[in-house]
């Protein structure tokens, strides 16, 4: 956010928390692929 | 291709006014714009406190906002994304109407699509309010909102595995905590520099990382006196 405020989102320095996020999004989505099917049952 | 657009946009309403009609789910969308209010309260009663001129208020205003922008992201982030899709998933569970989709032919992937999409829109909107309660520039404006919705995706879908594996509302309230601690750490990395460095690998960190890093003491800016040192 203080890139963003700085104007900076789209430089070199935006590239670190980049990643940190990308990762978390894949980390979210492959943990979400693998329990989808054995969870996505009614009570 | 087109039933699983109607279907999902019918779903989608029907979120919509669980949202609103489930008081847990309304309240935590207005308690970031709550925060924020209040943030703007007490910042601005402990600057005159500590008798800060409004020149010095004023050169300090580019970091207040830095503040209170990435810590609203991770609030609303936090609350929002995750108590809609946990309670929204857990509230059909519990109520047995989640069954009752299912045998309609509607498929588990509609239902997660739906919650996702009115969690992300919810996201938005409550972000937005913030932004304004925070008096953010409206250039900032686009990009905050871009890094609201980048930042919630990994939390929507650790939310969704939670509240698919959620038995009832009690259960949603009891996953939801670490999920929102979690989301809740940027803000803390404020408090040091070890702080500073865990909040930067934390889920939301690269999105609401604030000014109190390593950038901000490359460029020497001196912290308002309302904020703890490191």
């Amino acid at each position: 956010m203080g890139l963003a405020i700085e104007g900076a989102l789209f430089t070199e320095a935006a590239v670190a928390p980049l990643i940190v996020t990308m990762a978390w999004i894949a980390a979210g989505a492959l943990m979400f692929a693998a329990l989808f099917r054995r969870l996505a049952r009614d009570n | 291709m087109n039933a699983t657009i109607r279907k999902v946009r019918a779903l989608a309403g029907k979120d919509f006014a669980d949202l609103i009609k489930n008081p847990t789910m309304f309240v935590v969308c207005l308690m970031p714009i709550g925060f924020m209010v209040l943030y703007r309260f007490v910042i601005g009663d402990a600057a005159t406190s500590a008798g800060v001129t409004m020149g010095e208020l004023a050169a300090a205003s580019e970091e207040i906002a830095t503040f209170m922008l990435g810590s609203s992201l991770c609030m609303t982030i936090g609350m929002v994304a995750t108590m809609i899709v946990l309670y929204g998933i857990a509230e059909e569970k519990e109520k047995h109407t989640l069954r009752t989709l299912m045998l309609a032919n509607v498929r588990a992937s509609e239902v997660v699509i739906s919650k996702s999409s009115v969690a992300l829109l919810a996201v938005t909107v409550v972000n937005a309010a913030c932004f304004f309660v925070a008096e953010g520039q409206l250039s900032w404006l686009a990009p905050y909102l871009a890094l609201g919705i980048v930042g919630a995706l990994p939390v929507v879908f650790v939310s969704l595995v939670l509240g698919l594996a959620c038995r009832d509302q009690m259960t949603a309230g009891f996953y939801s905590v670490p999920v929102l601690l979690v989301a809740l750490v940027p803000i803390f990395g404020m408090l040091g520099e070890g702080a500073a460095r865990i909040a930067s690998i934390s889920p939301l960190g690269g999105a609401s990382t604030s000014s109190w890093d390593s950038r901000s003491r490359a460029r020497s800016s001196p912290k308002p006196p309302w904020l703890p040192s490191s």
